[in-house]
């Protein structure tokens, strides 16, 4: 794909110019008007999906992983260094620090720690929450030194919601102001959200960069980028119901001598609803479409049978059809309402704030015995609202949505990205 | 002849009602049937929806039950008058007058009651969902009657207020229909400590409180009395309901932070000190 099309797709702006792309009216009313039916309590029990997730499981892994691999995040480089380039190039600082700030799965923490790696700055990784709760000075010992430049690409890691927990932090904060070296800064959009009502750090660094969120076209060709990237380009995904066309096959000069020019029958809208339901993060929109293929697929042999349907190609290629489940029939996890509670609220929250804990230092930052916090934990594991790594807690990337809307419908802060 | 005109004539005074025969009883009945089910739905199932919705929906549904309530007597008995009585001016004074004394001699105190309720849906010194402090009770109103209120105390008991006290009594509303309200915890230290430390530190305590409403500022109040230093750490919850929960967090964390620190509790408080401050509280 063409090196214009990769810079448009990834662009950073800055955070007071972020809006996440609309909700389709259809699917507002339908999520009203079930919204409302499952959060008192009359909607489907969690054990539901568990078995709706086994009879999902029909494309194997390595066709999906060739379908959709995983995101390359050396591609956003370039978009850094275009909205740094002024900073890098000044002789005198206006600030010594850059901040860019996203949401869970926005892909910030990786795109930062690549820039570093590619620019030959010097990574800072977060202290442990052990440190933090003691203040953290051997942690502190090694940005001492007033000399390279450094890149953290984890601002959430560096301090606790605990009352020893934001000295580090403070302590952090007034080394890097003041110091003359460059510091590029990441940070998760809740804890920038919590840090700036908390110690108000949007007062002391500049208006953060985000990265622009994916509304349907911009996922479209990045859909398209990833299936081009595998190498195997002979897919066309379609909508199992109607027929029509989710992402069609590229076209134009840019295409690859595999990929031929093919009739543009009618395009449903279904990117749009995974634009509107990703809230424009790019890492979640890449899960929901992994689960969205998950529905069915046609075997090589039913294709070979319907060749008479396969689109109009050049030079005898045959390009495979890939059935998507309609929107509505998508199973997402959602937010148990009527189940939840305040502690599981809490500890969702933290959970958020920090950009994800080890277990053991819940209990030092929610009012509950270990025993509970586990207890919520496995409950939301079930129902694929959270995921854990050797007890590293986050929010899964298709529980984000959902748990967004809950905190935000009860109250809690947020961290204001629509 | 003069006198006969002086008196009631029997039938003048059944011109007052309609004929017997011809009142509705049915549709009386109807009508009251009717409007028992739909206030009886109101009481019931407004609050059931507004503590299953968000927090934030749940201040503006609550407090409009006893309006509805009110609404729906209103129109039933509008209804129901004109088809007992011959609506005619000196009909309806005649029966106004009747009921005025007879009522007020025996039902003072509950048309007093009844009075206050309906000043109470207007006026709004308390509403639904608001914690109160009435006649020494605190908690926090789940219904409004004609002629009590019913609140919901923090040790699960039920306190039943007649609406009269608001033309005796203050009411202490904490919230006034907003979703949160001030929560204080108080910490009585030996004075031999770094105040400055110690307020900082109850700052970060209430500042790192999972409960903590951040829209709102904390404040730290330093008072030096002769027995030591009363410190009051006033910060607002997310949501009323969680403010003994609030204050127990604070207060727990609080006397960690302290006692990480090296600080000492107050010696015993004086009797009179200690009396007068559970007064207040």
């Amino acid at each position: 794909m063409a090196t214009d099309e990769t810079q448009n797709l990834w662009r950073f702006i800055r955070l007071d110019q972020y809006s996440r792309p609309p909700e389709t009216s259809r699917e507002t009313m339908r999520k009203g008007i079930f919204g409302l039916w499952r959060y008192l309590g009359w909607g489907s029990k969690i054990e539901d999906s568990v078995f709706a997730e086994k009879e999902l499981g029909q494309v194997p892994p390595g066709l999906l992983d060739k379908v959709v691999p995983a995101p390359d995040w050396s591609a956003p480089l370039g978009a850094v260094t275009a909205v740094l380039d002024t900073w890098l190039d000044a002789k005198i600082l206006k600030s010594s620090a850059q901040i860019f700030v996203g949401p869970p799965y926005h892909g910030t923490p990786e795109i930062l720690t690549g820039w570093a790696q590619a620019r030959g700055w010097r990574l800072v990784s977060a202290p442990s929450p052990e440190m933090i709760l003691t203040g953290g000075e051997e942690w502190l010992a090694q940005v001492e030194e007033d000399d390279e430049s450094l890149v953290l690409p984890h601002l959430e890691h560096c301090y606790l919601r605990h009352y020893n927990g934001l000295t580090l932090l403070r302590r952090l904060l007034d080394r890097i102001f003041s110091q003359r070296r460059r510091w590029l800064v990441g940070c998760d959009s809740w804890a920038w959200a919590y840090l700036s009502k908390a110690l108000k750090v949007d007062t002391v660094f500049p208006t953060p960069f985000i990265l622009e969120a994916f509304d349907h076209e911009r996922l479209k060709i990045w859909f398209q980028q990833l299936e081009t990237e595998s190498g195997e380009s002979n897919f066309v995904f379609r909508q199992s119901d109607s027929g029509k066309y989710v992402l069609p096959p590229a076209t134009g000069e840019e295409a690859s001598g595999d990929r031929s020019q093919v009739f543009i029958a009618d395009t449903s809208g279904f990117l749009k609803n995974i634009a509107a339901y990703s809230l424009g993060i790019p890492g979640i929109a890449w899960a929901v479409w992994r689960r969205s293929l998950a529905a069915v697929v046609t075997a090589k042999e039913d294709a070979e049978e319907s060749d008479q349907k396969a689109e109009p190609v050049e030079d005898g290629d045959r390009a495979y059809p890939i059935w998507v489940k309609p929107w509505s029939q998508l199973n997402l996890p959602e937010f148990p309402g009527q189940r939840a509670c305040l502690e599981l609220l809490l500890v969702l929250h933290t959970l958020l704030i920090h950009g994800g804990l080890w277990s053991r230092i819940l209990p030092e930052l929610v009012p509950l015995s270990p025993t509970e916090i586990m207890e919520h934990l496995y409950f939301l594991e079930a129902a694929e609202l959270l995921q854990s790594d050797q007890e590293f807690w986050r929010v899964s990337p298709l529980g984000y949505p959902p748990l967004r809307r809950a905190l935000l419908s009860e109250g809690y802060l947020t961290d204001g990205l629509g | 002849m003069a006198l006969d005109n002086l008196l009631p004539t029997a039938s003048k005074t059944v011109q007052i009602f309609n004929d017997f025969n011809r009142i509705d009883f049915v549709g009386i009945a109807e009508i009251f049937v009717v409007s028992w089910v739909l206030i009886w739905l109101v009481k019931h199932f407004l609050p059931w929806l507004g503590n299953r919705l968000p927090g934030r929906l749940r201040v503006y549904l609550l407090p409009s039950v006893g309006v509805i309530r009110l609404l729906i007597l209103i129109v039933a008995i509008a209804l129901i008058v004109p088809m007992v009585i011959t609506t005619s001016v000196q009909n309806v004074l005649a029966v106004l007058g009747f009921a005025a004394v007879a009522l007020g001699f025996a039902f003072k105190e509950y048309i007093s009651s009844l009075l206050a309720g309906i000043v109470a849906v207007y006026e709004r010194p308390y509403r639904v969902g608001d914690w109160v402090s009435v006649d020494g009770a605190y908690g926090e109103i789940i219904s409004m009657n004609l002629r009590a209120l019913r609140m919901f105390t923090f040790d699960d008991t039920v306190v039943t207020i007649p609406h009269i006290k608001i033309w005796e009594k203050n009411i202490y509303n904490a919230n006034d229909g907003k979703r949160n309200l001030l929560c204080v915890a108080n910490f009585f230290i030996d004075p031999n400590h770094d105040a400055a430390q110690v307020r900082q530190k109850l700052h970060d305590v209430a500042l790192t409180s999972p409960y903590l409403d951040l829209n709102h500022q904390i404040r730290v109040i330093v008072q030096e009395q002769p027995w030591g230093t009363h410190y009051q750490l006033k910060a607002y919850p997310l949501d009323g309901r969680d403010q003994f929960l609030f204050i127990s967090d604070l207060t727990v964390r609080g006397k960690a932070a302290l006692a990480k620190m090296g600080v000492n509790p107050a010696q015993a408080l004086p009797a009179a000190e200690a009396q007068a401050y559970t007064d207040r509280t």
